[in-house]
């Protein structure tokens, strides 16, 4: 059995020392991805842990560990996706991403009045909705865009598609966005 | 121009992602009809708070992080993992691939060597349909093998033979022709005799021997036989017809 070069340990061992390192660097992403399609945070984080064990499971095989973000990220997008269909609770999801936005935004800014607070309700699960009639390509690239510190290179790289892609799928996911909520 | 005109571009320019250079980034037509327009203006403001709210509900809705136990727990699932599992699954393609090999020679091994057709007989003269109608006359030839068509046929290439298919039975092939293409008959198998002989004649001057694979060639002789039906109608005469045999060389 091969192991490190440098250390001289196992092949296991070394497996499970990069698995490690890359479980502490790629959590946050694979929660948030999971957390775009299903907008309910325990779910978020079951997905999250699924998509992580199987890629534990098959770490073996996956040749290019610099692309393991880009290899979680589409496991988690994939387990997301099919829990959504599964699930069928997106009743559910609306009013637990409205209030978590609702938490965020009193964060941000002075105490809301109740009309803001209703609107704001309101448009976000609108906005909801019509992230979620998006076409996958779409919303794939609209919600990793979203989350913080992701450029369109970032996503690009996620996605494994050009950043010309990228941008011009963002541009029209924004456009489909704005005529469904002008 | 007109407002209507630049509205498609003041939709545009809204969702522009670097809404702070969207200023210097204007075409001068559109920001020359701005500057004039209060309305465009407006509608521009609007289009740029909407771009803007949906960014905002599009980063709340994958704000924040997993709990603090979310990475305990992923260790806890992945320890749960059967401990046979990894190495199992690291060798499952070799061994499902190594399992259909098998199967397959087993499979290979245990058939029947040969799958053997079952020797066809002469077949006798067909009667007509029952009727008014008088038999047309026909006429039966018969060939065979004397020695060539193989009544059983191996599907295997490269397959030794067993010794009894040297004494398989002869085949016989008998069809029905009309009076007509009795020369036509006689001409083709005489063709394909000579023909025969010839590639025969050819392989023994290369040293091939009776065993050759090419034997089938070989055409046994041709029997016109007139066959004689009688109408269904004519009741328990009807067997009363005879076949008359004529054999040729």
């Amino acid at each position: 059995m091969e192991g490190s070069v440098l250390t001289g340990e196992p092949r296991e061992a070394t497996l499970e020392r990069e698995f490690e390192q890359r479980l502490a660097d790629s959590s946050r992403l694979a929660f948030r991805v999971a957390l775009g399609v299903l907008r309910h945070r325990e779910d978020a984080e079951d997905v999250a842990q699924e998509a992580f064990v199987r890629a534990y499971r098959n770490f073996h095989r996956l040749r290019d560990r610099d692309r393991f973000q880009a290899w979680l990220a589409r496991i988690t997008w994939r387990l997301a996706i099919d829990r959504l269909r599964a699930a069928g609770r997106r009743a559910r999801y609306e009013d637990s991403a409205a209030a978590e936005w609702m938490a965020a935004d009193r964060t941000e800014s002075a105490q809301p009045s109740v009309e803001q607070m209703a609107a704001t309700r309101e448009f976000q699960r609108r906005l909801d909705r019509a992230v979620d009639e998006l076409p996958e390509k779409l919303r794939a690239v609209v919600l990793l865009a979203a989350i913080e510190g992701h450029d369109t290179q970032e996503v690009a790289r996620l996605l494994g598609i050009p950043e010309g892609t990228v941008k011009s799928r963002l541009h029209i996911a924004r456009r489909k966005l704005a005529e469904k909520l002008r | 121009m007109s407002c209507a005109q630049f509205r498609e571009s003041i939709l545009e320019a809204a969702l522009t992602p670097a809404r702070d250079a969207y200023e210097s980034g204007l075409r001068p037509g559109l920001r020359a009809h701005l500057a004039d327009c209060a309305a465009c203006r407006e509608l521009l403001a609007q289009e740029r708070a909407l771009a803007g709210s949906i960014d905002a509900g599009l980063r709340a809705r994958v704000a924040g992080g997993p709990s603090a136990e979310f990475v305990a727990r992923i260790r806890q699932r992945i320890g749960a993992e059967p401990a046979t599992a990894s190495w199992f699954r690291r060798w499952q393609p070799t061994l499902a691939g190594a399992m259909v090999l098998v199967i397959a020679v087993t499979v290979w091994f245990s058939a029947p060597e040969r799958i053997a057709v079952p020797p066809q007989q002469p077949v006798s003269s067909t009667p007509q349909p029952a009727g008014p109608i008088s038999p047309r006359p026909t006429e039966s030839v018969t060939t065979g093998a004397d020695q060539g068509i193989r009544p059983e046929a191996s599907l295997r290439p490269n397959v030794a033979r067993p010794p009894q298919e040297a004494q398989a039975p002869e085949l016989w092939a008998e069809v029905l022709i009309e009076p007509r293409e009795r020369e036509g008959v006689r001409w083709l198998h005489a063709a394909l005799q000579s023909r025969a002989s010839r590639i025969a004649a050819v392989l023994a001057g290369q040293g091939a021997t009776r065993e050759d694979p090419l034997r089938p060639l070989g055409f046994a002789d041709l029997q016109v036989a007139p066959v004689e039906i009688a109408p269904m109608s004519s009741g328990s005469e009807a067997g009363g017809g005879k076949s008359v045999a004529q054999q040729e060389k």
